[in-house]
């Protein structure tokens, strides 16, 4: 099959995924409420006849429910997800300011946390049994078992209250003033800037979020490396290649490492579900002003329409991600190519 | 002791082994899972006992001694309006183990049901369901436990019913796919040429060859719903704030960082419950999937 031919139809089947959730979300946020208005819009604006009769008028709450539901898909397409309660702005707008924040702890968070889990399970494989294993697995272990807001207050207790090695919350010190804006990406700004201290500075309050993070989704990358390593390194093919003469390293990094990777690789894609849910976790602990900390807030003011915009996104990216990862699988998976 | 009794007896051992024998080889061969249930027991005795045991009412206040570090007075320390730390981990277990299984027995049972009908219905029902149950599957499912508890209004009822809501679709998968392979088998057939109806023989025949599994997954999974219990009511989507709520302490105990004591020891009591388990669930797939055994 070639490889534009696998792209085609991989994106249709995710197109009609996309559309299923916003038919959940619409559910979500105009069914299961006792009352969509009151949901919506501020307490003081309820006894505000304009405003309830411009957000019926927009929202289309006269009209049946199917064209409620075109009405939602038509203001969604044109990134109007509503209005947050608690800030007053478009959650689209509240949303897009946000999200560089969210998207340079995500990908530090998820480059950790893939190089600490395959590690941790090569490792935990190659000397299976032994202490490395043992402690390799514990590590796994309080990444899959301790909740992630517990490791975060830990790390910021131990890391920047007692030891002073790491910066603390938010995403500079508060002297410091931040680049120019040109991705919303303090880090990358601060490089084009050719602000050194700056960057360093947005770097080491990048480092212990991205670390809790990272040992959070750690935890099931390093079980299933190890798992499928195992697996993989008791095949015929790993002994032919022993006795062919290759060395161990060869071995392990070509011939095993390669046939293990389709399930990493895929609950790589599964735990960016956790990476998500945790960002809103270890936002609120480190006060650093992303999506996260934005939804936090959100749910602890029942800001109905700024959840729902939050969860939409996630529900977004999450498919965007998983839908990356079977593309992946066409280069990983040879039989694909064949089939 | 005689040699020849311990050999017969022996000799009747490997003939065969009772269940009890069987049940207390796989216990000594995994201690992990011997420590997980000691802790899981411990927690649930706690739970019953916790109105007795408890030195104080887990919402007693007490203005003059706040935010006390552990010490003779309260052995766990005191949180900002003086209520007791110790009694009020204490009663969480009064929350978060029952809450837990809830998500549990509800969203397997759901899902149970789900693949139990589209497996044996087949045909169009099959379709729809597998759909919906694919669809609920690429919303990462505690985001949308999130948007559905605040619909619903935020209190333990509904962040369990969130819960439950989204659950399901895992179990819904496994067991379509048993079912499916039970129905093929001659007992089946035997069943529905002996008169017997759809919903008997789906219900009464082919799900019960079917179970073990998915109480295995549910085993894996207590874990997992309470950390997502904890996690929903750490960002104010459960119980109300003063509920003795392990993942409300934690959240509350943010805002009194320095009061290490606030979010330590609710966050260690949720960390102990979900390890103790994740090792009784990692030890029942060893023991019971023969195929990883070996390892």
């Amino acid at each position: 099959m070639s490889f534009f031919r696998y792209f085609i139809r991989r994106l249709l089947l995710v197109t009609p995924i996309l559309l299923g959730i916003t038919v959940v979300a619409f559910i979500i946020a105009n069914a299961i409420p006792a009352d969509p208005i009151v949901a919506n819009l501020p307490p003081n604006a309820l006894n505000d006849e304009d405003t309830i009769a411009a957000f019926r008028k927009k929202w289309g709450l006269d009209k049946p429910l199917h064209e409620q539901y075109l009405t939602y898909l038509g203001n969604l397409l044109q990134g109007d997800m509503g209005t947050s309660i608690k800030t007053r702005k478009p959650v689209g707008e509240d949303i897009a300011r946000r999200l560089p924040a969210t998207i340079e702890l995500a990908t530090l968070g998820i480059v950790y946390g893939v190089a600490l889990g395959v590690g941790l399970g090569l490792v935990s494989a190659i000397w299976k049994d032994s202490w490395v294993d043992y402690i390799a697995r514990v590590i796994a272990l309080i990444g899959i078992s301790f909740p992630v807001f517990l490791i975060a207050l830990v790390f910021l207790t131990v890391f920047y209250a007692e030891l002073r090695i790491a910066a603390g919350p938010g995403r500079l010190d508060i002297i410091m003033r931040p680049p120019p804006t040109v991705t919303g990406m303090f880090t990358v700004d601060a490089l084009l800037n050719g602000d050194w201290r700056t960057f360093t500075n947005a770097l080491s309050h990048l480092i212990l979020p991205a670390l809790t993070l990272a040992l959070y989704i750690s935890g099931i990358i390093s079980r299933i490396t190890r798992s499928s390593l195992l697996e993989v390194l008791n095949q015929d093919y790993m002994r032919t290649a022993r006795a062919k003469g290759l060395r161990e390293r060869y071995v392990i990094g070509f011939h095993g490492m390669r046939n293990s990777l389709i399930p990493v690789v895929t609950v790589i894609g599964l735990s960016y579900g956790n990476l998500l849910v945790g960002s809103i976790l270890i936002e609120s602990i480190f006060a650093y002003p992303g999506i996260g900390f934005y939804m936090f807030r959100a749910s602890t003011s029942q800001d109905f329409p700024a959840i729902m915009g939050v969860s939409l996104l996630f529900a977004f990216i999450y498919v965007g991600v998983n839908f990356v990862v079977d593309i992946l699988y066409f280069f990983l998976d040879p039989r694909i190519r064949v089939a | 002791m005689s040699s020849i009794s311990s050999i017969s007896s022996s000799t009747h051992e490997f003939e065969s082994p009772s269940r009890r024998q069987l049940a207390l080889y796989h216990l000594r061969r995994n201690p992990l899972v011997t420590l997980g249930l000691v802790i899981a027991i411990a927690w649930v005795v706690i739970a019953f006992l916790a109105p007795a045991v408890a030195p104080v009412p887990p919402l007693k206040q007490d203005l003059a001694n706040r935010l006390q570090a552990p010490g003779e007075l309260y052995f766990m320390g005191s949180d900002e309006l003086g209520r007791d730390i110790f009694s009020r981990v204490l009663w969480g277990a009064r929350i978060t183990i029952p809450a837990g299984l809830a998500v549990i027995i509800m969203g397997s049972t759901i899902g149970v049901i789900v693949g139990a009908v589209a497996g044996y219905a087949g045909g169009v029902i099959d379709e729809l369901l597998m759909r919906l149950t694919e669809l609920f599957m690429a919303f990462p499912f505690i985001i949308l436990a999130m948007a559905v508890t605040a619909a619903l209004g935020p209190d333990i009822r509904n962040a369990v019913l969130a819960l439950a809501a989204v659950w399901w679709p895992r179990y819904a998968r496994i067991l379509r796919g048993l079912v499916l392979e039970v129905k093929a088998q001659e007992f089946v057939e035997a069943a529905h040429s002996a008169g017997a109806g759809g919903a008997y023989v789906l219900f009464r025949t082919i799900l019960p060859n079917c179970v073990a599994p998915a109480v295995i997954l549910a085993t894996l999974d207590i874990g997992t719903a309470i950390l997502s219990f904890a996690a929903l009511s750490f960002i104010g989507l459960g119980p109300e704030p003063s509920s003795p709520e392990w993942g409300r302490m934690v959240s509350i105990g943010i805002d009194f960082f320095d009061q290490w004591w606030m979010w330590l020891f609710p966050g260690f009591a949720i960390a102990s419950l979900v390890m103790a388990f994740n090792f009784i669930g990692d030890g029942m797939r060893d023991i019971l999937d023969p195929r990883l055994r070996g390892e």
